[in-house]
């Protein structure tokens, strides 16, 4: 692998005295970060736990990078689709909450409460029971320390922060419902806030289960 | 500094004992398996460094690296040097990320990056004094400084890092000497 005299050296005129020098005097070897090992010793035994089962090399797991890239596009897609829902519901309430929750770094906890707020249609929706199971799932999965050690902090917020909006919004929309039962726009902002909900949360799942 | 990865292991002994270490590790021996990252990683994580431009990246490239060689060890034979294994791992998982990162960022022009490689100014700011030669490589685009790094400081052919980059040979050539150029220039500063 490493012929830096094969035959091309007899076209390749390299790369100078100076710069030879200075890439001759380039260390061979870097420090390494303090917890890199510490880090890698925690991101094995995470696999050993999740895929004993699994033979090596078999499995294809996105390294931390991709799996980043995913949840925070699946985090930007359910933005665009907040933003895009709550601007037909014509609800100003909405669209301030929607505000604030797009500045919030951390989310709030999205727990059982919600369900408290619920319309009284959507406590029999079983897609609004999905959504709260996969809740529990996904709260339940991401703090577990062994699983979601790999799971880069950025995507967690990213997807909490997407949670928190959902919720923050339905919560506006659901006041839309509750002054005027017959806003049709809104009670379908709903539905589309839910699914979309539903979706983001299968997916962040899946990727967890994945990495 | 072009140098063989083997480098790591300097003498008969040494390779005597990795090869013990390995085969330790294979059998599971986490403590083996510690003790070969704690000899190769410095290395690794130079070249990585290097090829990366960052070091954040760079140790979750090394992080990524030691992942898929735990992975991979009990199938390993052992047919070329656990220090040439590991690099080959750690070249491809930043030419993954490099790839990964084109697609997602087509914004990238050389130009840009180009005018990062012109604001390196030599640290002491005294004219012709050396350059800081890993910053300037750095500052070169990701795919000039992946070519410059494998072909210049790591030793590969042209075409090997044309068929392991997918490009043509061509193109690496002119990227190289792009790269030779520039750097040169800072050095002359």
């Amino acid at each position: 692998m490493n012929t830096p005299h094969d035959h091309e050296s007899a076209t390749d005129v390299g790369p100078g005295d100076a710069l030879r020098r200075a890439i001759d005097a380039l260390p061979a070897e870097r420090s390494l970060p303090a917890d890199a090992f510490a880090q890698l010793q925690q991101a094995m035994t995470a696999e050993a736990r999740s895929g004993a089962a699994v033979p090596p090399l078999v499995r294809s797991r996105p390294n931390r990078l991709t799996v980043s890239l995913a949840m925070l596009s699946v985090a930007a897609l359910l933005a665009i689709v907040l933003a895009t829902s709550l601007s037909r519901s014509r609800s100003d309430a909405a669209d301030e909450a929607v505000a604030v929750a797009g500045t919030r770094t951390r989310a709030a906890a999205v727990t059982d409460d919600a369900a408290s707020a619920l319309l009284p249609e959507e406590r029999t929706d079983p897609r609004v029971r999905a959504v709260l199971d996969e809740t529990r799932n996904w709260r339940a999965a991401s703090s577990d320390s062994v699983r979601s050690v790999r799971w880069p902090l950025q995507a967690r917020a990213a997807i909490e922060a997407s949670l928190a909006a959902t919720e923050t919004a339905l919560a506006s929309v659901r006041r839309a419902v509750r002054e005027d039962p017959d806003d049709a726009v809104a009670r379908d902002a709903i539905a589309v806030l839910r699914a979309k909900q539903l979706v983001l949360l299968q997916r962040a799942m899946t990727l967890l289960d994945e990495i | 500094m072009t140098t063989s990865p083997s480098a790591s292991v300097s003498s008969p002994d040494d390779a005597d004992r990795e090869r013990a270490l390995v085969a330790l590790a294979q059998q599971g021996d986490d403590g083996a398996f510690g003790a070969l990252y704690r000899r190769h990683a410095p290395r690794v994580f130079a070249l990585l460094t290097r090829l990366a431009g960052d070091d954040a990246l760079a140790a979750d490239l090394l992080q990524e690296t030691f992942l898929q060689a735990w992975r991979g060890l009990p199938h390993w034979r052992g047919e070329s040097a656990l220090a040439t294994w590991l690099h080959r791992i750690a070249v491809n998982a930043h030419l993954g990320a490099l790839r990964a990162q084109r697609r997602r960022d087509a914004r990238e022009t050389a130009e840009e990056e180009l005018e990062k490689l012109a604001g390196i100014a030599a640290p002491s700011g005294e004219p012709g004094t050396r350059i800081d030669l890993e910053r300037a490589i750095a500052a070169l685009p990701p795919r000039m400084r992946t070519a410059f790094v494998l072909r210049d400081v790591e030793g590969y052919s042209y075409d090997e890092i044309a068929l392991i980059t997918d490009n043509a040979a061509g193109t690496i050539r002119a990227q190289v000497s792009r790269a030779r150029l520039l750097l040169s220039r800072e050095l002359e500063r």
